[in-house]
């Protein structure tokens, strides 16, 4: 037995305390003995799986659910670029899985989930036992395919040249680089084809650490290698890099090469400290922060749920187009024209949670709905925003977009205001996930 | 003759012009406004809880996160949900940017199907204090230079 079992009287309490008791049980004798089995089992606990995990159960009070997590905590990506100027530190970003065990009754199991048996609904664990499911979800994020660029790898990663595209010890060893690096000196950003995880974080973190140089180190330089052409919130960072940072002139603190000019790297020469472009152009830096490309996470790709570097599904609910009874969220799936961020994962959770729900009901799969909302700062006081809804288009076939992306405007207050929101919004954010 | 060898110099001037400024313009797209309206009318709409709970990646589940500067929407009176949300849509009161754009694909279904959940919410915080009381600094960040941490 996977939870410990509550009585419909338990439920109905628990269903008063999240302020549900509103929420009509139209729930029939039948259903509702098929749905007491119902056993969800959901791997990886991020933003995809923990928000899968918290609201499928704000639908349903009666299911088991139950997520596999191999970390005690979760450390959000969203805000985490502010952990170099310190304005976040690597604690403010962290939450702990107890309101999804407690307040949410989801069974936590601190383990990594290996191989899906198909055939017996089954998934293994590292330490050996299996799990039994009826649904599965799969959310196991990306996976940072460092030796995509040539000479690279998790060693140097971990050593020299530090990614710190996931919160981790890399975060720290980047920031302890660029506060020692040597006067007047040249730091990379090296930025990969999408998709990636969230677009605009790279020139988000470029221009944190501009900020950081002009204060302490004003003769040096972040040299943004860039493998698009365009990119998100391209009607503001260059606006204001040119009003602060010189951008466009010689003794500029950003500079961005384009991928005609050979912003788009291919390999490392880790010996001379240099990234190589795909005609051969040359950059040589004092650091090199490499974004790896990306790929579907292990899980998927281990357990032959993706086609290509990313996995399969059908947007209506998540549902992969290769395995039955298998859902797959956020960062591991092919969801142009959505990109990867937070917000949509938490989003695609809920559209397939609810799908779901339905299908254990006996009901028809509703339309789903995707939104993406963010709330950027290129400063403390200077913040930008974006929205983009994304539609349904038929079954098989891949969402339809309209987004809004507002320029610089003139009025001060309202980019002043967007910077407060933005941390407000993050906070917030984390909240709606884990709390 | 003289007239067209203007005309390509200001042209190319235009050009030339056009490559250095840096556009600040909003960008919107693929979908125009009135193609996402026309989608939205091909299938059902999206149900309440979900539509609604689009909103809480900002205002916290069920609308209901209450003590910063985004303002909850839980429990807000249909009239008062709908008239808001028009006005936004209109452009009306500019002083919200964000929500102005949120607002700006939805259709008049969604505001109305919104503002029937959020009206039947009760209002109460969602967030317990304690929510996240016991999470620790990981081991590797317990060394975190905190001089610049001020806020």
């Amino acid at each position: 037995m996977l939870n410990k079992r509550l009585s419909r009287r338990d439920m109905l309490k628990f269903l008063t305390l999240c302020g549900l008791s509103m929420v009509p049980l139209d729930i029939s004798a039948s259903s509702k003995t098929s749905m007491k089995k119902a056993r969800i089992v959901i791997v990886g606990g991020g933003i995809a799986g923990a928000s899968a995990a918290k609201y499928l159960r704000l639908l349903n009070p009666f299911v088991h659910i139950t997520l596999i997590e191999p970390k005690e905590q979760y450390i959000f990506c969203p805000g985490s670029n502010e952990i170099f100027p310190g304005w976040k530190s690597v604690k403010d970003l962290t939450v702990s899985y107890s309101s999804l065990k407690n307040r949410y009754q989801i069974k936590i199991i601190k383990d990594i989930a290996l191989k899906i048996d198909y055939k017996n609904k089954q998934v293994s664990l590292a330490r050996g036992n299996s799990l039994s499911y009826d649904k599965l979800i799969v959310s196991p994020g990306a996976t940072l395919d460092y030796e995509r660029v040539e000479g690279y790898n998790l060693k140097l990663a971990q050593s020299r040249f530090p990614a710190a595209w996931h919160v981790s010890p890399q975060t720290l060893l980047l920031k302890k680089q660029i506060l020692s690096m040597r006067k007047g000196g040249t730091m990379i950003v090296s930025i990969p084809k999408p998709p990636y995880r969230c677009p605009p974080a790279p020139y988000e973190r470029a221009t944190f650490i501009a900020h950081m140089f002009k204060k302490h180190n004003p003769t040096a330089k972040v040299l943004i290698l860039d493998s698009q052409d365009r990119f998100v919130f391209d009607n503001v960072y260059p606006y204001y890099w040119e009003k602060y940072f010189n951008f466009g002139r010689k003794d500029a603190l950003i500079e961005r090469i384009r991928p005609k000019d050979g912003g788009h790297i291919t390999k490392l020469d880790a010996k001379t400290q240099t990234l190589i472009g795909q005609n051969g152009e040359k950059f040589k830096g004092d650091i090199l922060n490499i974004i790896p490309p990306h790929k579907a996470g292990m899980f998927a790709l281990n357990n032959a749920l993706t086609k290509g570097d990313w996995a399969s599904v059908e947007y209506q609910d998540y549902s992969s187009t290769k395995k039955r009874d298998i859902y797959i969220l956020g960062d591991t799936i092919e969801s142009a024209p959505m990109p990867k961020t937070g917000y949509i994962a938490s989003n695609q959770a809920r559209v397939a949670v609810q799908a779901i729900n339905d299908e254990l009901l006996n009901r028809p799969i509703g339309t789903p709905f995707i939104v993406n909302n963010c709330i950027a700062m290129v400063e403390k006081d200077f913040g930008m925003t974006l929205s983009e809804i994304f539609r349904y288009a038929g079954r098989g076939k891949q969402l339809k977009e309209r987004s809004y992306i507002p320029g610089v405007d003139k009025n001060k207050l309202q980019q002043k205001m967007l910077g407060v929101l933005a941390e407000d919004w993050q906070e917030n954010f984390r909240r709606s996930v884990f709390a | 003759m003289k007239i067209l060898y203007l005309l390509v110099m200001i042209i190319n001037l235009q050009l030339y012009a056009n490559e250095l400024s840096i556009s600040t313009k909003a960008e919107q797209g693929p979908m125009t406004l009135s193609e996402n309206f026309k989608l939205s009318k091909k299938y059902s709409i999206p149900s309440g809880w979900l539509l609604a709970n689009a909103c809480s990646g900002c205002h916290g589940t069920n609308g209901a996160e209450m003590d910063n500067e985004i303002p909850p929407i839980v429990g807000l009176d249909k009239v008062t949900f709908i008239s808001m949300m028009k006005s936004y849509k209109k452009k009306k009161p500019s002083k919200s940017i964000i929500m102005t754009i949120v607002a700006e694909p939805l259709t008049d279904k969604e505001i109305k199907v919104m503002a029937d959940y959020f009206s039947k919410q009760r209002v109460q915080e969602w967030t317990k204090s304690n929510w996240n009381k016991d999470v620790k600094t990981p081991l590797w960040a317990k060394k975190e230079q905190g001089d610049t941490n001020a806020k």
